[in-house]
């Protein structure tokens, strides 16, 4: 087969504040006619930043299309040498206010905006590829993540490129929705044209692509054939090991053990709590939940169905519109925040920006809640010197000085600044800890969430009640004593780990109903 | 970008610039700033180096001058840097101050049965609480502003019915009777601010004596130093220099105290955290409102509190400049308070800076408002210096992140 | 209601109205593009001094307009150069540029303090002076009125309904994405905010040389920042400008019909401020609602520099 995309040598470093990092370093790469490529890595291994290169130059290296150097400055060069792509952050993608017609810009010429040319380009285009149902007239932030995903998808068919590239895909998708892709992706395939697909979740890359490339800290480290390889390996199983231990670089992930606890006492009951996001859609509908000490409720479900909301309305960062919260028999609804934390409560929210200060220093972040401790206006400063040099030393937090803004540390360390505060709060009267965390290992290298993950079970052990918040499956079934799921704004479910199994949360998080999943 | 055979391109720096090299680089911007300033200057017809050169001259005649605007600068320059550093953006500081103005005069008109050594104090503490009521509108734009830059807009728009609200007065109520001029009479004598002229401190342990009265400042090695170079206009007698200090008010010890408070309470870091939980709180909110908010502080709080302070202290700069100094209302505002948002900025946003900065803008202000007759200067010559100082610190902290370089192709 | 009517006081809430009018417009775009441009103020003034001594100099009026644009447009050059290339700070870098005109103004008008200058005459628009009522009202000024006439309606068609307007929306919207569709982000508002600064250096021009027709030092007394405020006002759309400038239009002019209700003239200064700071409240307050924020309100990126 022909050789449409040839990457050699290429480079890409990105000067942060103190650090310098090699995105990539030599990578070479190279893209067949027909075949669906798969790349591999964790997170900030590099891949999005190489295809990232093929939009803007990279520092070294030559790129040849068809054989062809080729000079990619800017995407409106690469737009019309016939590359599409559908990037991995809509928010930098979309335009929430505009409607799906005025997002897509590419196809339109000439002076005057003719939408209606758009809208019908759209629906063609819709119908020919079998995308489902999307209104051209629609704005995009009336969408579900899923439809937002499927607009991104189609932002990049729209002009028909002859390589396609799709930057994590599916992390918003429905399994049903899934499948189409992978259909519409043969279907291209079929036609000729060649696919580039950037995801970390393994099954996908094995089960569709024709060939894997994986890389590791910005360097190549194996590009495999995979319908050979399928062929050598015993089990699926052991070929998605095998790829893992590529992809880490060592022995990935290895197993937790969670030592059997008998939880005693209620820490945090919420009943029948309803709220409403942004946009004033009612996206928590009558969720009650119940924490115990000595417990990890996990609470599984796709991202965007009301877990962020309901977290925010219990700690009264958003209105709730009914419901109560009781922490230890105390009704605290509708106490402010410090107020609830006080209580003993910490949380970890996904969004890093809610909970880092980065230009502050690291110590000045460690701070965040025990500043406030000392009962004059003054903060007690050589005391709390003193509990932040002991915290960076006991969650190992690898910064040149307490006194570096936060922004120079990687991503890992932060989220360790993070947990190492929160982790840290001491509750009033020797209460456990009531701890709420949300995706707390998200987009983190594998050392640091095993960390993680083992810290949350030496907190449980310590008889803290956690409220772990994930849509990654395998953290929500390693370390839940019971596992809830909440899809569309409900609780579908409540199961005991021992019974759970990924098939039968999957499908709660799909939207079946639990009587029809334990049937 | 490519200029001639060179490409010119920015790149980031490893890490960002602080402390002394920032410093640096911010007098480096200053002095650029100047240079463009005299620039400008030579288009219009006037020699630069005169111009300069006659600024510092008139400075050294009228140090006592200097310091009069000093106070001024300062009180309102330390009320801003708080509110900037919580990304408050009050640029209102001009209406705060002219409000202050009203108070120290209304208080001495409707209080003059009262001992002065209660009236004064009751002016400052009046001019404090009606600068910072002139300052909550602001309170409500920035936690409720809907778009960006509801509270400069709203801060701005303060000043003009403060303008206008002493135009009425001066011009009705409080019109001076005898002269009939748009102007309110003179405050008594008996009600105004202590001047350095009127101390006289004696420290007995020391046995050391200080007269400001009389203060005479021999500069015969300044003198030789500049009888070659005389490219000023303005001929000086500079053997016969006394200084008076009578526009020195007192009120320069409470701008200094209050700078010090500011700077040790707020602005200091000791073992890399501030001093106070509100000195923390401002420097959260101001970086990362977000990240405050969900560590359970109070972004309504905190912005209050820097705006009572920011309008209480244009406020008592209000105060100084009326009773310490003209003593009596006109009906135009001169400006101070924009020139303090350049000297705010110029400072670094740090009480010591600002002390360094205020000082720099009273010589440029005291030695323009001398020069302006000679020269024919437009009352607003002082706004350009601002303006363009202003853009120069902005490009500095530029450079705090990236550096410029160039390579041949 | 039957003061408002009246010819007289028609014409002069349309003079003052256009004055507003035309640096809003310009702001629109700005803003629009995601700059906030917070020198109008600065703009107007610079360019009315200028305008004025040019005209006086060159005894031509159109030199003097052109001029005026002209100056509007460097000086939001400098502004564009900070926040755009260099990625300052708008806000400051606009109060900076406020300060520098206001500044820049007394030395560009110095020299024709007190001077006459001939300025723009009124033109009776043939047939539509005729139309009862509103005819004597709207067309009997100058060009510069009837200019701005034109640009409202051109202005929103641009924005709405061509490729370019969707491309400065999307720019002030979300310039990654629109960079990613091989927009050129810089460029864009690079020319929104210099058109920007020429429709305030306009406005300015306007103001010297055919609403009041003379120069003084701090004539403007900080209208400019009522322009900002307007912006928000029109919801960031032409056609709102053309609602809120007649509105605050009014305000300005109808302080001088209350004055002969005995109430004195510094109280009556004060209301076109405080009227404006009502609805910058009011408004503030509806556009705080999520609701209406995703519909309508300020460009999502706007005062947020782009670092590509």
């Amino acid at each position: 087969m022909d050789i449409v995309l040839e990457m050699q040598g290429v480079c890409k470093t990105f000067y942060g504040d103190g650090v310098i990092v090699k995105a990539n370093d030599q990578v070479n790469f190279n893209l067949k006619k027909g075949e669906i490529h798969a790349l591999l890595g964790e997170n900030g291994a590099g891949k999005s930043t190489l295809v990232g290169t093929l939009f803007r130059k990279p520092d070294s290296g030559i790129i040849r299309l068809n054989g062809k150097e080729v000079e990619l400055n800017d995407p409106i060069t690469a737009l019309n040498y016939g590359l599409g792509i559908a990037r991995q952050d809509l928010t930098k993608s979309l335009i929430e206010r505009h409607t799906i017609a005025e997002n897509i810009l590419s196809i339109s010429k000439g002076f005057f905006l003719s939408l209606t040319e758009i809208e019908n380009e759209i629906i063609k285009v819709l119908n020919m590829y079998d995308l489902g149902e999307l209104d051209p007239k629609v704005r995009i932030w009336k969408l579900s993540g899923g439809e937002k995903q499927r607009v991104e998808i189609l932002k990049a068919l729209i002009s028909d490129p002859d390589i396609l590239i799709l930057d994590e895909p599916t992390s918003m998708l429905t399994p049903t929705e899934i499948d189409n892709l992978f259909k519409l992706l043969n279907k291209l395939k079929a036609r000729g044209k060649s696919i580039i697909l950037i995801s970390h979740h393994l099954e996908e890359a094995v089960n569709y692509s024709d060939r894997i490339t994986i890389l590791r800290q910005g360097k190549v480290v194996d590009t495999i054939d995979t319908h050979k390889a399928k062929e050598n390996w015993k089990s699926e199983e052991e070929g998605i090991r095998a790829i893992a231990n590529l992809m880490v670089g060592r022995e990935s992930l290895y197993d937790l053990y969670r030592e059997p606890l008998k939880p005693v006492n209620v820490a945090i009951e919420i009943k029948g709590i309803n709220a409403k996001n942004e946009m004033g859609d009612e996206v928590v509908r009558g969720v009650g939940l119940k924490l115990m000490d000595n417990q990890i409720v996990g609470l599984a479900g796709i991202s965007g169905n009301g877990q962020a909301e309901l977290v925010e309305a219990m700690l009264n960062l958003r209105k709730a519109d009914s419901g109560e919260v009781w922490i230890r028999g105390m009704n605290i609804t509708n106490k402010s925040i410090r107020a609830i934390k006080n209580l003993g409560v910490a949380y970890v929210p996904e969004v890093r920006r809610k909970a880092l200060i980065l230009d502050l220093s690291v110590r000045e972040n460690l701070l965040l809640n025990s500043y406030q401790y000392s009962p004059t206006p003054m903060i007690e400063n050589d005391n709390n010197a003193l509990i932040t040099e002991e915290l960076i030393d006991r969650f190992n937090i690898k910064t040149p000085s307490p006194l570096v803004p936060v922004r120079t540390l990687s991503g890992g360390n932060r989220q360790k600044v993070v947990v190492a505060r929160e982790f840290s709060v001491i509750p009033p009267d020797g209460a456990g800890l009531i701890l709420i965390v949300e995706n707390p290992t998200f987009g983190l290298d594998v050392g640091t969430t095993q960390f993680v993950r083992e810290e949350l079970l030496k907190m449980r052990a310590a008889g803290a009640a956690i409220l772990l918040v994930s849509s990654d499956l395998t953290e929500i079934l390693t370390l839940s004593d019971v596992i809830s799921v909440m899809y569309k704004g409900r609780i579908m479910g409540t199961v005991d780990s021992e019974d759970a199994t990924r098939e039968n949360i999957g499908l709660l998080m799909g939207g079946v109903e639990l009587e029809e999943v334990f049937s | 970008m490519r200029i001639f055979h060179y490409e010119v391109f920015m790149q980031k720096r490893v890490s960002t610039i602080t402390g002394l090299k920032a410093i640096r680089v911010r007098i480096f911007a200053l002095f650029c700033g100047l240079t463009v300033i005299g620039i400008f200057f030579g288009f219009l017809g006037i020699d630069p180096i005169a111009l300069y050169v006659d600024i510092f001259w008139v400075n050294i005649l009228l140090f006592p001058n200097t310091l009069g605007r000093f106070i001024t600068l300062l009180l309102i320059s330390i009320g801003l840097a708080i509110p900037f550093k919580a990304r408050i953006d009050n640029i209102g500081a001009e209406g705060q101050y002219v409000i202050g103005t009203l108070a120290a005069f209304g208080t001495s008109l409707y209080f003059s049965f009262l001992d002065p050594v209660l009236l004064i104090p009751l002016m400052f503490i009046n001019g404090f609480i009606i600068g910072a009521i002139w300052a909550l509108p602001v309170v409500f734009f920035r936690a409720k502003g809907g778009f960006q830059g509801a509270d400069v807009v709203a801060s701005f728009l303060m000043v003009f019915p403060a303008v206008f609200l002493m135009e009425y007065l001066v011009s009705g109520p409080w019109r001076d009777r005898e002269t009939g001029f748009a102007y309110s009479s003179l405050i008594p004598e008996i009600n105004r601010i202590p001047v350095l002229g009127d101390l006289k401190i004696y420290i007995p342990l020391l046995d050391f004596h200080l007269d400001f009265s009389s203060i005479s400042f021999p500069m015969v090695n300044i003198k030789e130093l500049f009888e070659g170079l005389s490219l000023g206009t303005i001929q000086i007698n500079i053997d016969t220099i006394r200084w008076d200090f009578s526009p020195v008010h007192i009120t320069i010890f409470l701008a200094i105290f209050l700078t010090l408070i500011a700077y040790y309470f707020i602005f200091r870091y000791v073992n890399g955290i501030p001093k106070t939980k509100i000195g923390y709180e401002i420097n959260v909110i101001g970086k990362n409102p977000l990240a405050g908010r969900t560590a359970g502080m109070s972004f309504f709080k905190v912005i209050l509190f820097c705006m009572i302070i920011s309008g209480g202290l244009a406020g008592l700069a209000g105060v100084g400049e009326i009773a310490g100094n003209q003593f009596r209302l006109g009906t135009t505002s001169p400006g101070y308070g924009f020139t303090a948002i350049a000297v705010t900025y110029l400072g670094g946003l740090n009480p010591i800076g600002i002390l360094v900065s205020a000082l720099f803008f009273s010589v440029l202000s005291v030695g323009g408002n001398a020069i302006k007759l000679t020269k024919g200067l437009p009352g607003t010559a002082l706004d350009v210096f601002s303006g363009v100082i202003l853009f120069f610190v902005l490009l500095a902290e530029f450079f705090f992140r990236y550096t410029i370089k160039w390579r041949r192709v | 209601m039957a003061e408002i009517i009246n010819p007289v006081l028609g014409q002069s809430i349309v003079a003052a109205a256009t004055f507003f009018l035309i640096p809003t417009l310009g702001e629109i775009y700005t803003e629009r593009s995601g700059i906030l441009n917070l020198g109008i103020e600065g703009m107007i003034i610079a360019s009315a001094a200028g305008s004025y001594a040019i005209t006086f100099l060159t005894q031509n009026l159109w030199v003097g307009i052109i001029f005026g644009i002209f100056l509007g447009g460097i000086l939001a050059t400098i502004h564009a150069v900070i926040t755009i290339t260099f990625n300052r700070n708008q806000i400051v870098s606009g109060i900076g540029l406020t300060i520098f005109g206001t500044g820049l103004s007394g030395f560009l008008g110095r020299d024709v303090i007190g001077k006459a200058v001939n300025g723009l005459d009124k033109i009776e628009l043939p047939i539509l002076y005729d139309l009862p009522v509103i005819g004597p009202i709207f067309f009997n000024h100058t060009i510069l009125v009837y200019l701005s006439y034109i640009l409202v309606p051109v202005l929103w068609f641009i924005l709405y309904k061509t490729r370019v307007g969707i491309l400065i929306r999307t720019v002030g919207e979300n310039p990654s994405a629109a960079f990613n569709q091989g927009v050129n982000v810089r460029l864009i508002r690079y020319l929104c905010t210099i058109f920007g600064g020429m429709c305030a250096g306009l406005g300015g021009a306007y103001l010297s040389l055919s609403w009041l027709n003379f120069w003084s030092e701090g004539m403007t007394n900080g209208k400019g920042w009522i322009v900002i405020a307007l912006v928000v006002v029109s919801l960031w759309n032409p056609l709102g400008a053309l609602f809120g400038s007649y509105l605050f239009g009014s305000f300005d002019v109808l302080q001088f019909s209350f004055q002969q209700i005995g109430i004195d003239t510094s109280i009556l200064k004060m209301m076109p401020y405080l009227s404006t700071m009502t609805f910058l409240a009011l408004w503030a307050i509806i556009l705080s609602q999520q609701k209406v924020k995703s519909i309508v309100g300020a460009p999502t990126a706007l005062a947020t520099p782009f670092e590509d």
